[in-house]
């Protein structure tokens, strides 16, 4: 059984539809992406699985429950967690209080202390800046602690919208590593890329997403080498 | 270590009892009247009024714009209990009631509003507190047993200068810690990224209503408090004007900064005392005074400082416990 099953998602702003009948799935431990061009309606669909944006018809199935109807706070108790668009860390506190911030669902003070040891053994940069507020990060290290802190919830489910956006391309590099390694600990994760050939090669699985539709699916290799893919996103 | 933060939870209400002691003693020598004295009442209270402000406005992120609705509840609550309900008990327990009673009222009303008007963002949510602002004013002046728009007379003047001390700095020292809790975290989170901290789990409704029904409460006690320094209250006492001076305390003192609030309050309450001797020129002074202050510190005077005994260095609250013996445990081990 899919860990998260989307079923013909549909979501407006207003007179505009976004998403139009939109349907994938996860299986627990994969990485599987969407792909797909601006205005396509990649962050719409992580939006509305989180429970940021309200679906206008269709359901998001996580671990047999139906998110569509629940507030944000209880999916991330259902245990998806989700690193927004655009690095949004909490500028006006410190590093460790951002990944505390992701743990405040979590009661036992012990295992937030283990966790925060587990982010800081993955990004040992994050440890050296732990005292800094937040805003006085570089944008490599907001992405790895936005990375972080979403690690604190521990949710089962990772979401990552474009955490490529804006970064040196070294650092690119360094932060899909991580992905790779925060899934081989066992994270499924969903991610959302602009650049296809990264999204590519770090998923099993992906989908091609073209103004709210899903136009391809399969095995991302295969996308890889797909002539229409290589044509559209790849530059090739 | 122990006796630092001895002499720093102290030194605060030493400050205050001096400054008390200090109008006690200039009062006796007849160096000050009446007037300074009240005016200086005026600031504890707005000290409590921008405070309170700030907490919703400078560390939560929204942008209320109808605090003197709340503080206008608060002193027609208080005023119906010591000048109405327990008119002929003469007790400082019948004023602390009324006090209790101001701060409820207000605290209902942030309530009912905040409800359905929390879900919404930035400008919209100051739309909805400005009309609750007349709102309140409008129906007050419809009331009649509590005298519509001439207002209500004869409150009795349970307050004075050590009442209003003492209050302020129980505020502060409210607000302080309340700032630097997990709840005050919150607060923050949600002023810095609010779509963050809804991603996170942080149920981003309840914060706003929690931190907006503490500060109709304090706005509530302040309002009380006027009602019992003036005497005679009448809704348009709190009128938008009213508000807006909060709100030009709140950013000329700097948002975001408790010891911001105090100074924000206490000079530019006390300032336009301090013109009058300009007559007719003191507001325009006063105005291009408070562009001065815009132009060369747009952060407000206090923007982003905070005096030592107005913070609690976040160590102290909670990474100690946890790093402390993380770190004490491996020195062990080596």
């Amino acid at each position: 059984m899919a860990m998260l099953e989307v079923k013909d998602l549909k979501v407006s702003y207003g007179a505009i539809q976004a998403v139009q009948g939109v349907s994938f799935r996860l299986d627990q431990g994969e990485i599987v992406a969407l792909i797909g061009s601006n205005g396509a309606g990649k962050s719409t669909i992580l939006r509305t699985i989180s429970g940021l944006e309200r679906a206008k018809g269709g359901s998001v199935v996580f671990e047999g429950g139906e998110l569509t109807k629940l507030k944000a706070h209880k999916i991330v108790e259902r245990g998806i967690a989700h690193v927004p668009e655009g690095r949004r860390v909490f500028p006006g506190l410190t590093v460790t209080e951002n990944l505390r911030m992701g743990a405040n669902l979590i009661q036992d003070k012990a295992k937030i202390a283990e966790n925060l040891g587990k982010v800081f053994e993955i990004f040992p940069r994050l440890k050296e800046r732990e005292r800094q507020q937040a805003g006085t990060l570089s944008g490599g290290e907001q992405q790895m602690l936005a990375l972080g802190r979403a690690l604190m919830t521990e949710g089962k489910l990772l979401m990552l919208d474009e955490p490529s956006m804006g970064l040196a391309p070294i650092i690119v590099e360094e932060i899909f590593e991580v992905i790779k390694k925060i899934n081989a600990m066992g994270t499924s994760i969903l991610l959302i890329e602009q650049n296809a050939f990264l999204a590519l090669s770090t998923a099993s699985r992906a989908y091609v997403l073209e103004t709210g539709k899903i136009t391809m699916e399969g095995d991302s290799k295969k996308l890889l080498n797909d002539d229409r893919v290589k044509a559209a996103y790849l530059g090739a | 270590m122990k006796g630092k933060k001895w002499i720093k939870a102290v030194y605060p209400a030493a400050i205050v009892a001096l400054i008390y002691l200090l109008v006690t003693v200039l009062r006796q020598l007849g160096i000050m009247n009446g007037y300074y004295n009240q005016v200086l009442m005026f600031a504890g209270i707005n000290i409590m009024m921008t405070a309170s402000l700030n907490l919703v406005n400078g560390f939560t992120g929204q942008f209320c714009i109808g605090h003197a609705g709340f503080m206008s509840l608060g002193a027609y609550g208080a005023a119906i209990v010591t000048g109405m309900l327990f008119k002929h008990t003469d007790s400082i327990f019948v004023f602390l009631l009324g006090l209790f009673a101001g701060g409820l009222a207000a605290m209902a009303a942030g309530m009912l509003i905040g409800l359905p008007s929390l879900k919404l963002k930035g400008d919209y949510l100051a739309i909805v507190t400005l009309a609750f602002g007349e709102i309140v004013r409008a129906l007050l002046r419809l009331v009649k047993p509590i005298g519509g728009a001439r207002g209500m007379i004869g409150i009795p003047g349970y307050a004075n200068l050590g009442w209003i001390l003492f209050f302020m700095a129980l505020t502060l020292f409210l607000l302080r810690n309340l700032i630097h809790s997990p709840f005050g975290r919150a607060f923050i989170a949600i002023r810095d990224n609010e779509v963050a901290a809804d991603a996170m789990g942080i149920n981003t409704t309840k914060y706003k209503m929690t931190s907006f029904c503490i500060a109709a409460f304090i706005a509530g006690v302040a309002g009380g408090l006027y009602a019992h320094v003036i005497s005679f209250i009448q809704p348009d006492n709190f009128s938008f004007t009213k508000s807006a001076d909060f709100l030009v305390y709140l950013y000329a003192g700097g948002s975001g900064s408790l010891t911001g609030s105090v100074v924000g309050a206490t000079l530019l309450t006390i300032l336009p005392e301090f013109l009058r001797f300009l007559a007719d020129w003191r507001l325009a002074v006063y105005a291009v005074i408070l562009v001065l202050v815009m132009l060369y510190r747009s952060e407000g005077l206090c923007g982003g400082l905070e005096l030592p005994f107005m913070r609690i260095r976040r160590k102290e609250l909670y990474e100690e416990p946890l790093f402390g013996k993380k770190e004490k445990g491996k020195e062990g081990q080596a």
